[in-house]
């Protein structure tokens, strides 16, 4: 058995030494992220021809249209900016800027300002870049991370940059094959939204692609019906079949009771408890769930 | 052939357009300067690869390790090669707008190839194409993905099997999805130019209409047990089938006050295969129960979603869901003679947040949540009565969770906040009359309660301009759990923090630490068979303790040079006591064994990841790439007085397996639209772990082991064109 101890205080020593940072040190701009509040004194507009002048880079990136009339649409005035030079005397769109259309025109935005993403202070222009011509205007992971998930889609390639951790789980023996660009984060994964907002149980997501396991059964295994993660875990896992942990501690961890006046027949055992239980997702024939 | 004859068309079409690159820049500034003018842009890259493979994987009818998640067809030719179209794309402007944008990618994918899959080559295709024009939106999405199955049974060819493989030594067994996706989104006030004082237009209402359809084809690979025999059958049935949706659904925004949407699915599963015996197999003596029987059903599915900001610092979003599952067509004959026909489950789901910030300063959030599974299948029929109802019948399953949290905004991204949370299910069970070998509520694996209580608190800070910390930290108190593997008390946290070294070229540096602790000894039971006296309660106990560490840089040493590493340890360990069934189990047949313990037994699982990417561009026109990844992942099984059974079991299910992964590539400009790339791949799956057929068996299945070199080679192409004015 383990020593839990230590483990609780050290985790209450961390969490008070944090709450302590946050108290003691005042604030200060984030490292390599751009303001997004407007700009004290930014002066008139001076057009878009006067911004490709410096940002020449961009010229062939523009995607103007009816929404994205022109940069200081977004950016605000550039005069101060054109001025100085700086990057702090322009603006660059919040997540609010873009919500106060997009939010209105689909329901992809409906639960965005409650999401993960939004409170971890993730903008629409971490991901999105309206000045190229991606699908949905998707701003491409750097060149390293393409090379390290190389035949991953461009928007699997882009999560993974903020989510490495989550990118090593695809290198298991077990895994959902996203690196083979089978699948991407978004089949499973709505960025704009949080788990808590999925409307439904745990299982309809997973149930949208494997039907097979959906039922109805006539004799079901109970933890199928209330949440896959019971037994699965979905990016990548050490055991087959994405078995977060592998038989027979997966099954015994439940099914460890004697049953009163049991007797198995003289069946010989072989390497996983599936091996005789292979319909361990639900049956129509066996309350065993052995076919 | 004709295959590779449209290939070759293919890639004289793209060549010859190549060269249309450079005498149209000047349209490009025409064009950007009109802004009203149609322009195409295009480009695909046709690529040939090289496969090579150790035998027996470089068989076309023998599934290797990478197969599962990459199927690679043609290596069994005498020369493994395929050529395909790997990226393609084709936009369409009018002006600098996008009117139609696809995207094909297909890593794997193949024209050219030969042998037993050469009628049906195109695997692993994705094709996206979005049509936007005024008050219209339309998604299409296309996949064709296929993934394949290792073998159970080693299939020998004449070795001593226990088991009665039916399936022939070149059956595949494998999966293959073809499909698309659609959706048609209208926005009429938008088509029709109507003014913001038309009638109507206040409310901006989007009608969207969605179509799918999936064929699946496959052949899967079973393991049944022949019960009066006492050994195993190895079938492959087919496993095909189609899944078809449409679906409606309506937006409004009454002038901006809040959004509501409303929408309707409707799913078909539809198999098409006849229902699978032991009668057809002839399993002795000839029976009619069903194998492996999977369902078809309707799904019908309802939800309705809002969103609305109600004032400056106060939103409010959320949901309502209600669905129904019901099978049809085709029945089983275990169904057909109770007279059992309907059997459906419906599902109920709500979900709100509510978010304010009464102060500049404060913010305070809500959340709740509802789900319902309510089980119809009528059960006052044969399937239920006392012969066949062992486990507790789950009727109805609810869900309820209600949290709040308050957060501080101490300082510009200097955040602390707390936050309790509420979970509860209740599970409505039924038992079997408690005669024969019945599970009770004394003895049952599942019990009727979940509740939960979790309190967290989290912080995010930046104490200085280089580094940011974001930290969760919580403790879970489980009164009641449905389950043994539920923790009734549990610790968990989360850290992540990032800083910037400050040398001349910075380095950037990520850490994280995921880690979780518990236990649960809420859990007894009463004993019966085996060394355990009967009617003695026994109280289990189970704990828990995972973590996840990682460390990760990114550092560009040279002006175009990038390098990249990441490295992941994680560590679960879970102990439980009383372990095993107590079920007897028998060796072929010959040697009963009370397969039971009352003690500690463990279960660890470590699993290792390195990550090293680096990009160079070595010239103005070339680019260089690489990546390394290597994956260990190792888990055991034993307890603390192994017993030779427990060894074998553990000995069987032991992981340990190590994966490298080698990626080059070169991409060389040689003109404008017109780019060469050169790649190499190597990929080493080296297993460890015993496998044995069974522990009765001395046959040994093939060995997982394997590498694989690939080599590509391929050219890019791209150019635009413009319609004159």
């Amino acid at each position: 058995m383990h020593r839990q101890g230590p483990w609780r205080v050290g985790s209450c020593v961390l969490l008070a030494g944090l709450v302590a940072c946050a108290l003691q040190w005042g604030p200060s701009e984030p490292e390599g992220r751009h303001r997004t509040a407007a700009v004290e004194g930014a002066g008139q507009r001076i057009g878009s021809e006067a911004c490709a002048a410096c940002h020449a880079s961009f010229a062939d990136h523009f995607a103007f249209s009816e929404a994205h009339p022109d940069c200081e649409s977004c950016h605000g005035p550039g005069q101060l900016h054109d001025y100085t030079a700086r990057a702090a005397d322009i603006r660059f769109p919040s997540s609010e800027d873009c919500a106060a259309c997009h939010g209105t025109r689909s329901t992809t935005l409906l639960g965005w300002t409650h999401s993960p993403h939004a409170r971890a202070d993730v903008l629409c222009s971490d991901c999105h870049d309206t000045h190229n011509r991606e699908l949905w205007n998707l701003r491409p992971a750097d060149a390293v991370q393409t090379a390290v998930f190389r035949n991953a889609d461009p928007a699997t390639q882009l999560c993974a940059s903020c989510h490495p951790g989550v990118r090593a789980q695809f290198d298991l023996p077990s895994r959902h094959p996203l690196g083979e660009g089978m699948l991407g984060c978004t089949d499973c994964h709505e960025p704009h939204a949080s788990r808590r907002q999925t409307l439904g149980a745990a299982t309809r997501r997973c149930l949208e692609c494997h039907q097979e396991v959906a039922g109805p059964w006539i004799y079901e295994h109970p933890p199928v019906t209330e949440d896959c993660s019971y037994c699965h875990t979905p990016h990548g896992a050490s055991a087959d079949f994405l078995l977060e942990t592998s038989q027979p501690a997966a099954c015994i961890s439940c099914h460890s009771l004697p049953i009163a006046g049991a007797v198995h027949q003289p069946y010989a055992f072989t390497t996983a408890c599936t091996d005789c239980h292979n319909a361990v997702h639900g049956s129509y024939a066996d309350p065993h769930l052995r076919k | 052939m004709a295959m590779r004859i449209a290939a070759a068309c293919l890639c004289l079409l793209l060549v010859g357009a190549a060269p249309g690159r450079a005498e149209e820049t000047e349209a490009t500034a025409q064009a950007r300067d009109g802004r009203s003018g149609f322009r195409s842009v295009w480009s695909a890259t046709v690529v040939g690869v090289y496969t090579r493979l150790p035998s027996p994987e470089s068989d076309n009818d023998f599934a290797g390790w990478f197969d599962q998640y990459e199927f690679t067809p043609n290596k069994g030719s005498d020369f493994p090669f395929q050529i395909g179209v790997r990226e393609a794309s084709f936009d369409l402007f009018r002006g600098e707008r996008a009117v139609f944008q696809s995207r094909l990618r297909s890593p794997s994918a193949n024209l050219g190839v030969s042998g037993s899959q050469a009628d049906d080559p195109f695997f692993n295709q994705h094709l996206d194409a979005l049509t936007r024009l005024r008050g219209l939106d339309l998604d299409v999405r296309y996949r064709r993905i296929r993934t394949e199955q290792l073998r159970l049974f080693p299939n020998t060819a004449g070795a001593a099997l226990v088991f009665d493989d039916r399936t022939r030594r070149d059956d595949r067994f494998y999966r293959d999805r073809t499909g698309f996706e659609s959706e048609l989104r209208i926005r009429p006030y938008e088509s029709l130019e109507l003014p913001d004082d038309a009638p109507g237009a206040w409310i901006r209402p989007q009608l969207a209409l969605r179509g799918g359809y999936e064929d699946r084809d496959g052949d899967a690979q079973l393991r049944i047990h022949r019960g009066p025999s006492n050994d195993w059958v190895g079938l492959a049935p087919d496993r095909d089938r189609s899944v078809a949706e449409v679906g409606t659904g309506l937006v409004v925004a009454p002038d901006g006050l809040f959004t509501l949407s409303f929408d309707f699915d409707h799913e078909r599963v539809r198999i098409d295969d006849p229902v699978l015996t032991d009668g057809d197999l002839g399993f002795p003596p000839p029976q009619a129960s069903t194998i492996g029987f999977v369902p078809e059903t309707d799904r019908y599915t309802g939800t309705l979603r809002f969103s609305s900001q109600l004032h400056e610092g106060l939103s409010i979003e959320g949901g309502l869901l209600v669905s129904e599952l019901e099978q049809v067509s085709e029945y089983t004959p275990e169904q057909r003679s109770s007279g059992l026909r309907d059997n459906e489950v419906r599902s109920y789901g709500a979900q709100a947040s509510i978010e304010s910030r009464p102060l500049d300063d404060l913010s305070l959030r809500g959340h709740f949540k509802y789900d319902r599974r309510q089980n119809e299948i009528e059960r006052n029929t044969s399937l239920f009565n006392a012969e066949n109802q062992i486990d507790p019948f789950v009727e109805d399953w609810e869900r309820w969770l209600v949290g709040g949290e308050a957060e501080l905004q101490l300082a510009r991204a200097t955040r602390v906040g707390v936050g309790l949370r509420y979970e509860e299910v209740a599970r409505d069970l039924d038992y079997a009359p408690p005669v024969g070998l019945r599970i009770l509520p004394s003895s049952a694996q599942i019990d009727r309660d979940t509740r939960t209580v979790s309190l967290y608190g989290t912080a995010a800070a930046r104490p200085w301009r280089r580094l940011r910390i974001d930290a969760e930290l919580g403790y879970r108190w489980a009164p009641d759990t449905g389950y043994a593997s539920e923790l009734d008390d549990n610790l968990y946290g989360e850290l992540r923090a990032s800083y910037v070294l400050a040398f001349a070229r910075p380095v950037h540096l990520s850490a994280s630490l995921r880690g979780s602790t518990g236990e649960n000894d809420d859990f007894s039971l009463v004993s019966g068979q085996g060394p355990v006296p009967a009617g003695t309660r026994l109280g289990r106990s189970y704990e828990r303790s995972s973590f996840l560490a990682g460390l990760s840089a990114s550092f560009a040493p040279l002006d175009r040079v990038s390098l990249s590493a990441s490295f992941f340890y994680g560590r679960d360990d879970q102990d439980s006591n009383l372990d095993l069934s107590s079920l007897q189990r028998y060796f072929q047949d010959t040697v009963p064994i009370d397969f039971s313990r009352d003690g500690d037994a463990r279960f660890e699982n470590k699993q290792t990841s390195l990550v090293l990417g680096m990009h160079a561009q070595l010239t103005e026109a070339t680019d260089a790439s690489a990546s390394y990844s290597f994956a260990r992942a190792k888990a055991d099984y034993g307890g603390s007085d192994d017993t030779v059974l427990l060894d074998l079991v553990g000995r069987n299910q032991r992981i340990e397996s190590t994966t490298h992964v080698l990626d080059l590539e070169l991409r060389h400009r040689l003109a404008p639209g017109l780019e060469v790339l050169a790649g190499y791949r190597y990929q080493d799956y080296d297993d460890d772990a015993p496998r044995v057929e069974s522990v009765a068996s001395v046959v040994a299945p093939f060995d997982r082991s394997t590498r694989q070199h690939t080599a590509t080679v391929g050219v890019t192409l791209s150019s635009e064109f413009f319609e004159r004015r």
